[in-house]
């Protein structure tokens, strides 16, 4: 049984399709339009026609269709009366009401009009005007990121700009007026926004606006966001989000410098400062290291060359002094040139610094400016000498001995014209003795010059050194010879003598440099005795006028004598005195010290006239004592004269008188 | 085969001998970087003062430095230390002439002395130098020498003037003495028989006055005390006369010896200034009581005096009536 109703029920089915096949129903469409733009959408109807056609050999009564919609908002109503027929392969129109209420929303609804022997569809296209409408916006994301790499001081005003382009659409259909697109809320990292676009954008269009985003030089490395408000009024606003991305640059930057150090005194401290610096002003450099090179490292010693770096790190825009300081060692062999190498590394890339010098003796410089200034200052010959001696000092040497001899040649001309230009000056002045003190340190100079002489430069110097010091040595030694033989003195005879062994000596005379040295030590012989002699009568003769002085009366800051007993005593004093220091000052003279001669002539000279005065004064003295004698005398006689008178005219009276 | 043999045994001894020559002239060195290393620094830091105070030990410097330089490694050798700090190393020479020149640098006169002797001592140590030949070589020797003879110049005018301006004899002839010494060493004839003449005049005047000064001390001092002795003993007429004398005697003396000492700038003299002061006191006390005695007995004898002599006037009164009754009467 349920076999036969299954069976049944097929067979009904496929008896439907059949009878469906037969029915040709030409679907329509249906175009709604509501309008919504100014308030709220009313519904529309519409009737739309269907096509059937029946196919089939026989007519066909077609009954009222099932007429579905989705759209709850949509009804459909037959607007033809139903049942109808068809005859065979005659078509009929029937008419369905399309209902669409306000509130449906834009789209396309499909509806199925099903008849008994088949179907058609009725396609409802609901166009809904609506508002103006700010479409939906996405997010704005700066893709390449934006390098900051221009010098930040140059861009401190500006900043750095980008500009990303994006579309505004309107989805409505009436225009939009797009009231402001700004920045919303604050942006990270101090960024700005402008925006550039248009005031209104037609119904159903796009517009393009130009967002410029100011990034400031204050910002750190990385993303970044901000919010962008697009304001259209009541078409709706949105915020979107603006993305970028900052990348720091660094610009590492040396100083320029001389890579020469050209010639440098040994143990002189000659440094060289090279500014390490980030240009730009991001971001810092770092890991800066400089070592020696290993592998061609160069021939210098490490320790004469110090590298100061103070900083591994370089702050950005600003910069750190990489110092070498070269200072040669005492070992260095001058004249030599070394080099040294320095890979500099750090975290913007890396380089080297190639260094070279060239070692010059101490105070090479010095001795430079010395000569230099002789050159210019000194007599024709200095200045000869010390321009020869520039010129050798000036040319390059090329090997440490070429070098040795140059530097000694050098210093020995300006210690040689040195004490030239001084003897020479004392020469001139009448000082001949203090000149050979000068001649014998240039005699050293020019041994010195002689001994250290290499090349034909400096041979030359040395023998014009040599023929002018010989030139002013002769003169001098036959000025000391005619000293010597004009001399009647010790004391001249001594320093002739000895003034000329120097010159005898300076000149390489040996034997009458011995000859000289030993008549000096005859004459300084002599000239002790007589000088002990001498100070011991000086002596002697001041010793005697102290004892003779004794017996003389002072009265007030006068000696006087005035005890004749005491006459004899102070005569011997006085005269020995006299004597002694005569001799004494003869004794003076013989040696040559002609100012103890003058003064001991003038003490005996002195004593010899206060002697003199002591004589007269005693003279004048006893003068006096006789003068007051006689007056006593003669008073006292005519006192007893007077005496006897009265004792006579007493006596007379009294006889007078008795008698 | 024989002649071949003796051939090239010839020639082997004769390349041995050229081997052995070469090796001996080619001396092995015997310095090394690091001993010029410190020889040159050493002496390039060595710059005392004393290099600008004389010009020849700059020179001698220089001549150091520069022939350090100078010298191939090999010849730097352990006797060329021994001469560089000998001449310009800790203690050494210039080190040497530093300090002397330091000494001499200062006021006190103790110093200069110190310096005066140090500097005689230096003189050993610049013999010493010329006992290398290196140093004399490089003419390095001659520069000291004539230093220490400007050094010993120096000293001799600072004490001369030192002598000139001091007051106290002594100190003067010490100064004198001082001088005397540094001119000797400078070699400077007319300054030492100058000096040596100043001081032996100094000398002889200075014990003179001594002489007189000890024995008018003696004189003074005794007086002095009996002097104070009469002071003390002012109830005796006598002791007070006594004093009274002792005490002109004193002053007298005394006046001599602070007159002496003040002269040679003796220390004493205060001391002496004081007793003449004292003395001075006492004497015008002593006299104060001489004084009152004097008075006493002035009065005494002239109470004595007016009665004999009124006695006297009326015994010449009753004579000479006696006279006149008689001639009267007669």
């Amino acid at each position: 049984m349920r076999k036969v109703l299954f069976l049944f029920v097929i067979l009904f089915v496929l008896m439907q399709t059949a009878q469906a096949n037969d029915l040709t129903v030409t679907g329509a469409t249906c175009d709604i339009s509501l309008d919504a733009r100014y308030g709220d959408a009313k519904a529309q109807e519409k009737t739309v026609t269907l096509t059937l056609k029946n196919t089939r050999n026989a007519s066909m009564t077609v009954y009222e269709p099932s007429l579905r919609v989705s759209e709850s908002g949509i009804n459909l109503t037959k607007a033809t009366s139903f049942p109808i027929t068809i005859a065979s392969g005659a078509s009929k129109d029937v008419k369905i009401k399309v209902h669409v209420a306000g509130t449906v929303k834009e789209g396309t609804y499909p509806a199925t009009a099903d008849f008994s022997y088949g179907s058609g569809t009725i396609t409802i296209n609901v166009d809904r005007l609506v508002p103006a409408h700010l479409a939906s916006l996405p997010n704005i994301k700066v893709d390449d990121p934006v390098v900051f790499n221009k010098p930040r001081k140059e861009m401190e005003k500006t900043g750095f700009k980008v500009e990303k382009t994006f579309e505004i659409i309107n989805d409505g259909d009436l225009s939009m007026t797009l009231a402001s697109v700004a920045a919303y809320g604050n942006p990270e990292a101090g960024m700005t926004f402008s925006v550039k676009h248009p005031s209104t954008i037609p119904e159903q269009s796009a517009g393009t606006a130009t967002v410029t985003i100011t990034i400031p030089v204050s910002a750190s490395e990385g993303e970044h966001e901000g919010k962008l408000r697009v304001d259209a009024g009541k078409a709706g606003s949105q915020t979107i989000t603006v993305t970028v991305t900052v990348k720091h640059a660094v610009k590492f930057e040396m100083s320029s410098y001389s890579p020469d150090f050209g010639r440098v005194d040994v143990l002189k401290s000659v440094p060289l400062e090279i500014t390490l610096s980030e240009a730009l002003g991001y971001k810092d450099i770092t890991s800066v290291k400089i070592v020696r090179d290993e592998s061609q490292p160069g021939d210098g010693k490490d320790d004469w060359m110090s590298v100061n770096l103070p900083a591994s790190t370089i702050p950005k825009g600003s910069s750190v002094s990489l110092t070498f300081t070269l200072r040669f060692r005492g070992e260095t062999v001058v004249g030599r040139t070394y080099t040294w190498r320095y890979p500099l590394s750090h975290s913007a890339g890396n380089g080297t610094i190639a260094l070279e010098a060239t070692a010059t003796p101490i105070d090479i410089a010095e001795t430079k400016d010395a000569l230099q200034t002789i050159r210019e200052s000194g007599s024709p010959e200095a200045a000869n000498i010390a321009g020869k001696a520039l010129g050798m000092l000036s040319a390059s040497a090329e090997t440490a001995e070429q070098w040795a001899s140059v530097a000694s040649v050098s210093q020995a001309s300006v210690t040689f014209l040195d004490a030239m230009g001084q003897s020479v000056q004392r020469i001139d002045e009448g000082d001949h003795e203090a000149a050979t003190d000068d001649l014998l340190v240039a005699g050293i100079a020019v041994d010195t010059m002689q001994k250290s002489a290499k090349t034909q430069a400096q041979t030359n110097i040395y023998k014009m050194s040599d023929d002018y010091i010989k030139s002013i040595l002769q003169k001098e030694s036959a000025y000391f010879e005619k000293m010597a033989a004009g001399a009647e003195d010790d004391r001249t005879k001594i320093i002739a003598y000895r003034h000329a062994a120097i010159t005898y000596e300076l000149l390489n005379s040996p034997d009458q440099c011995s000859v000289a040295h030993e008549l000096a030590a005859e004459s300084v012989s002599a000239y002790n005795q007589k000088i002990e002699s001498a100070n011991n009568h000086r002596v002697d003769a001041e010793d005697a006028i102290r004892r003779a002085s004794e017996d003389l009366y002072q009265w007030g800051d006068v000696k006087l004598l005035v005890n004749p007993f005491a006459y004899d005593g102070t005569s011997d004093g006085y005269k020995f005195a006299v004597n002694e220091t005569k001799s004494a000052a003869n004794e003076y003279r013989a040696a040559g010290e002609q100012d103890l001669y003058n003064t001991s002539i003038d003490r005996a000279d002195q004593l010899h006239n206060h002697w003199l005065f002591l004589l007269g004064q005693f003279c004048m003295l006893m003068i006096g004592y006789i003068l007051l004698f006689v007056a006593a005398m003669v008073w006292c006689i005519f006192a007893f004269m007077a005496f006897t008178a009265d004792s006579r005219e007493e006596e007379f009276g009294d006889v007078v008188l008795l008698s | 085969m024989v002649f071949r043999g003796e051939y090239i045994m010839v020639r082997a001894i004769d390349l041995l001998t050229a081997i052995t020559v070469l090796s001996l002239l080619a001396t092995p060195a015997l310095g090394d970087d690091a001993l010029k290393r410190e020889l040159v620094e050493q002496v390039s830091e060595m710059k005392p003062p004393v290099l600008a105070r004389y010009q020849e030990l700059d020179l001698m410097h220089k001549q150091i430095l520069i022939t350090l330089q100078t010298l191939p490694e090999n010849q730097i050798t352990p006797t060329t230390r021994k001469w560089v700090n000998l001449a310009a190393g800790q203690g050494g020479i210039l080190q040497k002439f530093d300090e002397i020149n330091d000494l001499a640098s200062k006021g006190n006169p103790q110093s200069h002395e110190t310096a005066l002797t140090k500097a005689t001592t230096l003189k050993s140590d610049i013999n010493t130098l010329e006992g290398y030949e290196q140093a004399k070589e490089n003419f390095i020797t001659i520069y000291p020498k004539m230093a220490l003879i400007h050094l010993f110049t120096d000293q001799g005018v600072y004490f001369e003037e030192l002598a000139e301006n001091e007051n106290n004899t002594r100190l003067s002839i010490d100064y004198y003495k001082q001088a005397l010494i540094a001119y000797r060493e400078a070699e400077d004839l007319t300054k030492t028989t100058y000096v040596d003449l100043k001081v032996k005049e100094l000398g002889s005047e200075y014990r003179f006055d001594m002489e007189i000064a000890n024995e008018s001390l003696y004189l003074g001092e005794a007086n002095f005390e009996r002097t104070m002795r009469g002071l003390n003993n002012s109830t005796s007429l006598i002791s007070v006369v006594a004093g009274i004398l002792s005490a002109r005697t004193s002053e007298r003396e005394l006046t001599t010896v602070y007159e002496i000492y003040v002269k040679h700038g003796d220390e004493q003299a205060s001391r002496i200034d004081e007793m003449l002061v004292t003395v001075g006191d006492a004497h015008t006390e002593l006299v104060d009581i001489f004084l009152i005695y004097a008075a006493v007995f002035g009065a005494l004898f002239i109470v004595i005096l007016v009665v004999a002599l009124s006695r006297l006037f009326r015994w010449t009164h009753a004579v000479e009536d006696t006279v006149l009754g008689n001639e009267v009467i007669g």
